[in-house]
């Protein structure tokens, strides 16, 4: 679709040099065709620049057909595509070209139609290529989506306390001799919680699509991300968001910590796959590195509201829940699904049979992009040492080839437990 | 050398020791695939495809670099084809295909892959080596010939071999335990072959090349 939007901009310029060519029409009229000609192939080579990051080369094709069924699950109808750049963060972008499309004179039909063709605006989810070694690292393309649908997800915070906050961050700005202007410092407080919640919504929907996936995805991506505490106006801080995950993970009885233990003789915790992570400093030390690099009242504001935001995290990630499972009850990944995901594919995992599908009482089913994911990590983390060692690789090369094969079984597993789907989906 | 029985394979496709179980997956329609009172699995045709790009080389010679190894990859161009789309395969060209099942033989299982006699009859050779090991795990590679007049237009999903599998035993006569866990296509899910000769032979004839 993409491509079809950029083929009616090229159109629609070829369309403007057709009419400079006419003979009859003044030099003026014919120069400025050509210039706006110009823009227009200028719009087109930006789309397509847009696009970077989008080939096979840089994003396994297998996985796109899961992420949409995500995103049809989570009834986002937006058209949307998926890449892989060089970038720091992981990306959710919206493109609106239709004012652009409009404001066009003389569009071509094709330009025209192509523009119908899409629910606007236009998703694009970017996906850092340095997280890409590793297929299990997709699980965090839930938070992205989540940030699509955080609109959707309304938390009424009336009930918790924010006299608290209030009298933390007066404290705090007293200290510095500011006073509290209740208008100002409220906004500024408002627009930091909006998007902390923001942030919470989607780490919650990851959590609630790929559960212990997600937790290992996002703690890896921390730790990809540099040293610092994660923390600032835009986000909560790291360590805060992995314990939430942790502890949503460990709701109900028996929980996916449980399970996780019970499957892979090994503890499920907040740091199992970002040991590194920096831990947070006293909210005291925690201000003063924050002052240095947002200022006083920013810092006050952010350090104020941690305790606030654990507060509204069970909320939150209760309403994303009910969210999603108003939308689809079957993306919803419990205990239950864990235990059954690694109980089917773990042991053949390790004798290099990937997780494509599972067979109960005689029927077989599909396994889901989420179990694929969770029985991935849980190789990955707790039986690599027993996946065996692709013939002809040296002992200094063990750990990454062993890896390497993992990645690939499990992208099999995503292209051939899609193709069950799709084939069980024709009547 | 006794071929399992539809029953057999099925026995071994529900199997709970996964030592003994064998992996066809996924079975699209295991009622059809493993029919009753055929000795075999069909099996499909998968996504990706490996065309064979005309050699920059006058010869495939494994030793023509020198102590460089042939890379053998760099001689044929991979393609995806998804479900609803095909790819021709015209009369006398040559292509890699993999089959769409994923495939785990237990160490007391050998198969042979062998084309549907409809597609033969079309024209179309589906495999030349055919045998497959016991503990093989992988997605297996077809090398389709069109050894007929007309292009043949292939689509994924198609059932386009079958799958015969045998027994293999020991000196004894008990299903052997031996298998082939450290061969060189192991856990392969890539069609492209990797090497010709094994390091040793290759080794020794570079030897004898050189003298």
């Amino acid at each position: 679709m993409w491509l079809d939007l950029v083929s009616g901009l090229i159109d629609t310029g070829k369309g403007y040099l057709s009419k400079a060519a006419d003979t009859t029409l003044p030099d003026a009229d014919a120069s400025l065709l050509i210039t706006d000609s110009e823009m227009i192939a200028n719009h087109a080579y930006s789309f397509l620049q847009r696009l970077h990051g989008t080939d096979a080369g840089q994003i396994p094709h297998q996985i796109v057909g899961p992420f949409q069924r995500w995103v049809d699950g989570l009834g986002i109808t937006n058209t949307i595509f998926f890449r892989a750049d060089h970038v720091a963060n992981y990306e959710l972008a919206r493109f609106d070209l239709r004012p652009l499309v409009n404001n066009i004179n003389d569009a071509s039909q094709t330009l025209i139609d192509a523009a119908d063709a899409v629910t606007w605006p236009f998703l694009r989810v970017t996906v850092p290529s340095q997280a890409m070694g590793m297929l299990p690292h997709f699980a965090i393309v839930g938070h992205e989506l989540g940030h699509a649908i955080q609109n959707d997800i309304k938390v009424d915070l009336s009930s918790i306390d924010t006299a608290t906050v209030i009298n933390n961050l007066a404290a705090r700005l007293a200290s510095e001799g500011i006073t509290l202007s209740t208008s100002a410092h409220l906004m500024m407080t408002q627009k930091v919680l909006a998007s902390w919640v923001n942030e919470m919504k989607s780490d919650a929907i990851g959590c609630i699509l790929a559960g212990p996936a997600f937790l290992f995805a996002l703690g890896a991506f921390f730790e990809l991300s540099g040293g610092g505490y994660g923390i600032g106006p835009s986000h909560p801080p790291s360590e805060m968001r992995r314990r939430l995950v942790l502890d949503r993970l460990a709701q109900s009885s028996p929980s996916q910590v449980e399970v996780f233990k019970e499957m892979t003789g090994t503890e499920l915790t907040a740091d199992l796959n970002s040991p590194h992570l920096r831990p947070l400093p006293s909210p005291d030390d925690l201000y003063l590195e924050l002052k240095q690099k947002h200022g006083a009242e920013t810092a006050a504001i952010c350090v104020a509201l941690m305790p606030f935001a654990e507060a509204v995290a069970p909320l939150v990630f209760d309403e994303a829940e009910r969210v999603v499972r108003a939308a689809k009850p079957g993306m919803v990944y419990d205990a239950a699904r864990l235990r059954e995901d690694l109980a089917e594919h773990l042991e053949p995992l390790r004798h290099l049979v990937p997780p494509i599908e599972i067979r109960k009482g005689g029927a077989v089913h599909a396994t889901s992009l989420a179990g694929i994911l969770n029985v991935g990590w849980a190789g990955l983390l707790t039986q690599l040492d027993r996946i065996p060692t692709p013939s002809g690789v040296s002992t200094d090369n063990e750990l990454p080839a062993k890896m390497e094969k993992l990645h690939e079984l499990l992208l099999k597993a995503v292209e051939l437990s899609e193709a069950r789907m799709i084939w069980e989906e024709q009547v | 050398m006794s071929a399992l029985s539809s029953e057999a394979i099925r026995q071994r496709l529900n199997a709970e020791d996964l030592s003994k179980r064998l992996i066809v997956s996924p079975l699209l329609d295991e009622a059809s695939q493993a029919k009753p009172g055929q000795a075999a699995i069909d099996v499909r045709l998968g996504f990706d495809f490996g065309l064979v790009s005309p050699s920059r080389h006058g010869s495939i010679d494994e030793f023509g670099s020198g102590d460089t190894p042939l890379s053998l990859s760099t001689l044929y161009r991979k393609e995806f084809v998804p479900f609803g789309k095909n790819i021709v395969i015209h009369p006398h060209q040559f292509l890699l295909a993999q089959t769409l099942e994923y495939l785990r033989l237990p160490s007391d299982l050998m198969a042979y892959v062998v084309g549907r006699s409809t597609w033969g009859r079309l024209g179309l050779i589906v495999a030349t080596a055919v045998g497959i090991h016991p503990g093989f795990a992988g997605s297996l590679t077809l090398e389709l010939r069109n050894l007929g007049e007309t292009p043949l237009t292939l689509y994924p999903g198609q059932t386009v071999a079958q799958l015969f599998f045998h027994r293999v035993e020991n000196s004894k006569g008990e299903p052997s335990s031996e298998a082939a866990e450290h061969a060189q296509y192991t856990g392969t899910v890539d069609m492209v072959p990797r090497r010709l000769s094994d390091p040793l032979t290759a080794t020794k004839l570079r030897k004898l090349i050189s003298d």
